[in-house]
């Protein structure tokens, strides 16, 4: 992270969105569901660089990130944004959005900085995944396969879509994980019930899609998760195509695929959790 | 929009479109809801919803500001969802929509009001469920997991907050840091087992159709509340009833939460990094806060009227006998207050 944004001459990035402060920190917060407006949860200053995260408390925060306290009063979480080491003297300051409110704040308190746009540098810097982060996606993905199971065992034996829901969500949580990175999708044709799960486990999100009551993947499937190949365009790919790592992250068509890279790969009836390898593609979500 | 002088209403936040025009959004992770939102382009004649590509790219933010361009005027908008959104709109020098806001969400309509009561319903009914299994070696997790089965079989439409069933110490020093020397309330299940005389204080939010509940109680796990705690009990009664008394139209914020000071002994009851009370609505907190760090100062200045919804949740804390702490959701009447919360106080009654 520090890397990239010395590498883009930025001096400090103040961050709202809860994915890229759990990328960058491994903080814990409470979660909330649903897009919040920006506000300056998380903070990395490359001079330093230190992390700085939003929070009353140590717990669920790694002992590296530093804290500090929230207010109910924006003007003063700005002044303590603006105290912490190196943030002062910045030029370059990195966003991930805003607010009216805020862009007069940090103006006020920081009047030589110049804000511009931080989440395409976050954009970049989260493409590609560590080995650890993998891990904590398969972790995710075991939940996701165990969940779908049951979600499609309701469905086979006759639950509406509420039933299906309750009998999925409850399973997720019996599992430990307590967050959904959507709620269960169902989609009823005829005799068929295709239902897509995602799941948030530690931060980290895996998705699968699978259609009862016959439950095996579609050709056309396992078709487009082999064209995901180092090399390989998204537009390539030939389906619904979007990256998954601390939640949904948006790619473009002529992006270019990448060992590393983790893709969330859907067509009619069925979905997987991808990772592009040097080699074949590794299905996270067949386990 | 005519009390502020502005002609169009950006609203790219799901809240604040779910209560403009009633567009739900479902329940997702914070990434996928933002990839993913519809914004609302609000008039005084009427109501455009679109669902533009991404908005962090150059694609969606030049298709948000296009269906801008159809509404000149004075420009109010609630948030810039990315600084592709805040150049693309700078020459239309926006307003911040949240005062505006802010005002209108104060007093809730008497149907703004049954949404709310009905998801407050459903919360209390999953939990109906879930209290008989709060026993010695349950984990909190199978306790958020009995809940989801719960809202989600009677038709709740999402869940807002990760369920919170916070094993609270006796005293602070067992607890983890914080920087005001209070509880870290409210912190996530994480798989903790429950043992017999463990307390909990317990939080959860669903989502119905866009209007939120809270609930909050606490619960004490394989045991009766011993005689110090049946105290606390009784004294968080009396700390509400103080409330209640002071909640009225004309009455401010600030007034509340000196009631409940002065029902504490001139001590703050609740967290000193939360609040006595915030208002609920689309957003499970919004306006009006009592008893923030805002202080005298901002909450003097915010008055109740009728239909304004708050919800108490003060906590009483003993230092080394631990507390009770719970939730109390009310709506503002012509000449007082009356209960959306219709729940127990187990083993209490």
């Amino acid at each position: 992270m520090v890397d990239e944004m010395r590498r883009r001459d930025v001096d400090v990035l103040v961050l709202g969105r809860e994915g890229n402060a759990r990328a960058v920190s491994g903080a814990h917060r409470l979660f909330l569901a649903g897009e919040r407006a920006f506000a300056p949860g998380c903070v990395v200053v490359a001079e330093t660089a230190a992390v700085h995260v939003l929070s009353v408390t140590d717990f669920g925060v790694p002992s590296d990130a530093n804290l500090y306290p929230p207010s109910w009063n924006p003007a003063v979480v700005v002044e303590r944004v603006a105290g912490l080491p190196g943030v002062a003297s910045a030029r370059r300051v990195g966003v991930d959005g805003l607010t009216p409110l805020f862009e007069t704040l940090l103006a006020g308190a920081l009047p030589e900085a110049e804000l511009f746009d931080g989440e395409s540098l976050m954009r970049t810097a989260r493409r590609i995944k560590s080995p650890d982060e993998v891990d904590q996606i398969r972790g995710a993905a075991v939940v996701a396969a165990s969940t779908i199971a049951v979600a499609l065992d309701g469905a086979a034996r006759g639950l509406d879509d509420n039933g299906v829901k309750a009998v999925a969500m409850e399973a997720m949580a019996a599992e430990g994980t307590t967050t959904a990175a959507f709620e269960p999708l169902i989609a009823r044709n005829g005799d068929s019930v295709t239902v897509a799960i995602g799941v948030l486990r530690d931060g980290w999100e895996a998705d699968v899609t699978r259609t009862a009551p016959r439950r095996d993947r579609p050709d056309e499937l396992d078709a487009a998760i082999a064209r995901c190949r180092a090399g390989a365009a998204v537009a390539e790919i030939g389906a619904r195509v979007h990256g998954v790592g601390c939640g949904y992250e948006v790619l473009t068509p002529d992006e270019r695929l990448e060992p590393g890279m983790v893709l969330s790969v859907s067509v009619a009836g069925g979905g997987d959790t991808v990772l592009v390898t040097d080699g074949d593609p590794d299905v996270l979500t067949l386990t | 929009m005519d009390a502020e002088g502005v002609d169009v209403v950006v609203l790219c936040g799901e809240n604040n479109v779910a209560y403009a025009t009633g567009y739900a959004a479902p329940s997702q992770e914070p990434a996928r809801a933002s990839a993913t939102r519809t914004v609302a382009l609000v008039t005084t004649t009427g109501v455009r919803l679109l669902t533009p590509a991404p908005l962090d790219f150059e694609d969606g933010a030049r298709e948000l500001a296009a269906a801008v361009s159809d509404y000149p005027g004075t420009l109010a908008i609630d948030q810039y969802p990315s600084m592709l959104v805040r150049s693309t709109l700078a020459n239309r020098s926006p307003v911040d929509a949240r005062p505006l806001l802010a005002a209108a969400k104060f007093v809730k309509t008497p149907d703004e009001v049954a949404a709310l009561r009905k998801a407050q319903r459903i919360n209390e009914r999953a939990m109906d469920e879930v209290l008989p299994a709060v026993q010695p070696g349950v984990r909190d997790t199978d306790l958020s997991a009995l809940f989801f089965r719960q809202i989600f079989e009677m038709g709740a439409t999402g869940n807002t907050v990760d369920p919170i069933w916070n094993v609270v110490p006796m005293s602070l020093a067992d607890a983890p840091f914080t920087f005001t020397g209070h509880l870290p309330f409210p912190l996530p299940a994480v798989g903790r087992v429950l043992e017999k005389g463990d307390v909990i204080f317990n939080d959860a939010g669903i989502d119905f159709n866009g209007w939120a509940s809270d609930f909050g109680r606490t619960w004490y796990v394989g045991t009766d509340p011993d005689a110090n705690q049946r105290s606390q009990f009784e004294h968080y009664l009396e700390i509400v009833a103080a409330c209640l008394a002071a909640i009225k139209p004309g009455a401010t914020a600030w007034d509340v939460a000196v009631a409940a000071r002065d029902a504490n002994g001139g001590e703050r009851p609740w967290f000193p990094h939360l609040y006595l009370s915030h208002g609920i609505g689309t957003d499970s907190a919004e306006l009006p806060f009592c008893g923030t760090d805002l202080g005298e100062e901002v909450e003097s200045q915010v008055v109740l009227e009728a239909g304004t919804v708050l919800v108490l949740e003060p906590v009483v804390w003993e230092d080394g006998r631990g507390g009770y702490r719970a939730e109390e959701v009310v709506v503002v009447t012509e000449d007082g207050c009356e209960p959306l919360t219709d729940y127990p106080h187990a083993p209490y009654g």
